[in-house]
C-alpha cells in the first residue's frame, strides 16, 4: 500500500482509489463491477447520488456507523450508481474503499496496483504536492464532517467568505493565501486605503481559521481550506456601528456568497433588518452569532427570522451554559448549535482556544462554503435549507436551546444534491 | 452571565442620548430608514427631512456616511432634532455611534 494511500486511510477510514489492472497473456479479461462491488463503498454512502431519503433518515455521526448506512443503501441498488466504475480499455477500475475493502483488491488475482485516486487538476490544481492533507482536524470540523467533503475534493474552492471581524491576521501560516480582500474602517466610519490586513485583537484570526485555515504541520483548524475570504476590520470603539455598516457594505461588493459575522447587539432591533435583506437579496447566506448571555437572551441581526442563527455545544453535544436562547412567538433562535466550546484556531501570536458563539458561528460559515463549493449553482436558499435539514438534535439536548441540533455536512450536501 | 437586556425603541434610543447629552447638545448616532425607502434615495430623504425639521439648524447638522445597503445615515445632530427625525414614518430606528457592546466576546480564551 503506498504511503499516500495509507495516509488517507488514516485519516478518513476510506479513500478513493484507483484498481490497475494486470496486463498481458497471462491476464485474464477485467473483473465486472459485480466481482468487485463487495470491495468498494456504495457512493451514496457518500453523499454522491440523489439518494437523499435514505441518507437523511441515518443519523450517523461518522464512519463507525457506515455499516449500517451501507445496509440501508443495499435496498436501493436498482437506483444508485454502481459502486465501481471499471475502465476495460485502460485496465482500470475507479472507487471509494475502506483499509479492508483496498487490503481485498490488493489480494485479490488480476490486481496489479491500488492507488489513491489524485484529485483532477480542474478541482484542485498544483496543491495536492504542497499541502499535504492534513490528519488532526480539530475536534469542531470532525463533529461536523468535513473531512468526509474533503476527501471528495470538496474544500471550499472557488467559494469568498465575508467576514466583519476585529481583522485577520494574513500572514499567519494557517491563513496563507486565504485573505483575498481586506479593508479597514477608522473610528469615523471611514473606509481606510491600502491597509495591510492585521487583527487588532485575536477575534478575527481566530474566526477566520475556523472558517477556512489551511493545514499547518498536519493541524486541520479550517472547515473549507481552499476559500477565500473578504475581511472588514470593524473594531469597537469610536463609531462602530458605522465601521460595521460600511463593512457590510464593502464585503458584500466583494463576490462573496457566505456572510459570517461574530457580532450583534443585546436585544431586539430593527436597525439591521434592511442589511440583512440586501445581503440575503443579493443572494449571500447570512450566518450569525446569537450571543453569549445564555437562556432567554439574544442579539441582532442574530436573531432575525431571515439569518442563519447559530448557537454553541461542546465537545458532548450539550448546549453550552452560556449560548443564548430565546423564543418568539412559534420562532425560536438560535436555529443551530455549532462546535463553540475549547475550539482551536489560529490568532497572530500562534494558537489558542477560545468558548463562545463566536467560534460556532464560523463553523457554520464554513460548512456554508463547502456546500457552495460543491454546488456552485446552489442558491443561499438552498444551502440553508440543506443545513438546516441536516441537523440532528441528540436525544440529550433540549430542544429549547439547541432548536434543530447540530449540523452535519455529508448529510447536508446529500440534501443540497438531493 | 449578564442575560439584561436594553430596549432599543427609538423612543428608549432618544431618552438615553437625552439623558446623557441633553436635547440641544449634539449626539452622534445613525437613523436607519424604512426598507421600502429605494437604497439610491436614502442621501436625499435624509437631507430633505432635515431641512423641513430643522431649517433653522442646519449649520448644527453634520451627515456621514450612507450606507445603502443598511439604509442608514451616520448623523451628528442635536438630540431634538433627531427627536424631530425619528416621529417621521421613514425613519425605524436609531442606534448611538460609539456602541461598546458589539462584538461577541469569548468567554473563555487560553493558549493552545
Amino acid at each position: 500500500m503506498t504511503d499516500g494511500l495509507r495516509e488517507t486511510l488514516d485519516q478518513y477510514g476510506y479513500a478513493q482509489v484507483v484498481l490497475v489492472f494486470e496486463t498481458g497473456a497471462a491476464a485474464g479479461a477485467p473483473p465486472s463491477v459485480e466481482d468487485l462491488r463487495e470491495h468498494f463503498l456504495d457512493a451514496a454512502v457518500l453523499g454522491s447520488p440523489a439518494t437523499g431519503g435514505v441518507l437523511a433518515s441515518v443519523e450517523s455521526a461518522g464512519l463507525a456507523h457506515q455499516a449500517p448506512v451501507h445496509l440501508a443503501m443495499a435496498s436501493l441498488a436498482a437506483s444508485s450508481p454502481p459502486p465501481v466504475r471499471i475502465f476495460p480499455r485502460l485496465g482500470m477500475a475507479l472507487g471509494y474503499a475502506t483499509r479492508e475493502g483496498v487490503e481485498a483488491l490488493h489480494s485479490r488475482p488480476g490486481v496489479a496496483k491500488v492507488l489513491r485516486a489524485e484529485l483532477p487538476s480542474l478541482i484542485r490544481p498544483v496543491r495536492a504536492e504542497s499541502s499535504p492533507p492534513p490528519v488532526n482536524p480539530t475536534w469542531g470540523v470532525e463533529r461536523l464532517r468535513a473531512p468526509e467533503l474533503w476527501a471528495q475534493g470538496i474544500r471550499g474552492h472557488g467559494v469568498t467568505v465575508g467576514h466583519i471581524d476585529t481583522g485577520v491576521a494574513a500572514n499567519h501560516p494557517a491563513l496563507a493565501g486565504a485573505v483575498a480582500h481586506f479593508s479597514q474602517f477608522d473610528l469615523q466610519g471611514r473606509q481606510m486605503e491600502g491597509v495591510a490586513a492585521w487583527d487588532s485583537d485575536d477575534h478575527g484570526t481566530h474566526t477566520a481559521g475556523t472558517i477556512l485555515g489551511r493545514a499547518v504541520d498536519t493541524n486541520a483548524i479550517g472547515m473549507a481550506p481552499e476559500a477565500t475570504l473578504a475581511s472588514a476590520m470593524v473594531i469597537e470603539g469610536g463609531d462602530v456601528v458605522g465601521r460595521i455598516l460600511g463593512g457590510m457594505e464593502w464585503v458584500l461588493g466583494q463576490g462573496i456568497r457566505v456572510f459570517s459575522a461574530s457580532l450583534g447587539i443585546r436585544g431586539q432591533g430593527v436597525a439591521f433588518q434592511a442589511a440583512m435583506d440586501g445581503i440575503r437579496a443579493a443572494g449571500v447566506l447570512p450566518v450569525i452569532a446569537v450571543g453569549n448571555e445564555g437562556l432567554n437572551t439574544s442579539r441582532y441581526p442574530g436573531n432575525y427570522a431571515n439569518v442563519l442563527s447559530v448557537g454553541a455545544c461542546d465537545r458532548t453535544d450539550a448546549v453550552a451554559p452560556f449560548s443564548s436562547s430565546q423564543q418568539f412567538g412559534a420562532r425560536m433562535v438560535p436555529d443551530l448549535v455549532a462546535p463553540g466550546v475549547d475550539v482551536l484556531s489560529c490568532v497572530p501570536s500562534g494558537f489558542a482556544r477560545m468558548d463562545g458563539t463566536s467560534m460556532a458561528t464560523p463553523h457554520v460559515a464554513g460548512l456554508a462554503a463547502l456546500l457552495f463549493s460543491a454546488e456552485p449553482e446552489a442558491s443561499a436558499d438552498d444551502v440553508e435549507r440543506a443545513i438546516l435539514s441536516s441537523c440532528v438534535r441528540p436525544a440529550a439536548m433540549d430542544e429549547s436551546r439547541g432548536n434543530r441540533g447540530i449540523p452535519d455536512a455529508v448529510r447536508a450536501l446529500a440534501a443540497l444534491r438531493g | 452571565m449578564d442575560g439584561g437586556e436594553t430596549d432599543w425603541t427609538p423612543e428608549a434610543v432618544l431618552l438615553r442620548l437625552e439623558g446623557a447629552c441633553g436635547t440641544d447638545a449634539a449626539a452622534s448616532a445613525h437613523l436607519f430608514l424604512s426598507g421600502d425607502v429605494p437604497a439610491d434615495e436614502v442621501a436625499q430623504r435624509v437631507r430633505r427631512a432635515v431641512a423641513e425639521v430643522a431649517p433653522e439648524d442646519s449649520q448644527a447638522v453634520a451627515l456621514g456616511p450612507v450606507s445603502k445597503l443598511a439604509r442608514s445615515v451616520g448623523i451628528r445632530a442635536p438630540v431634538r432634532v433627531l427627536r424631530s427625525l425619528m416621529s417621521r414614518d421613514e425613519f425605524v430606528s436609531i442606534l448611538p455611534g460609539d456602541l461598546d457592546d458589539m462584538l461577541i466576546r469569548p468567554v473563555d480564551k487560553r493558549p493552545a
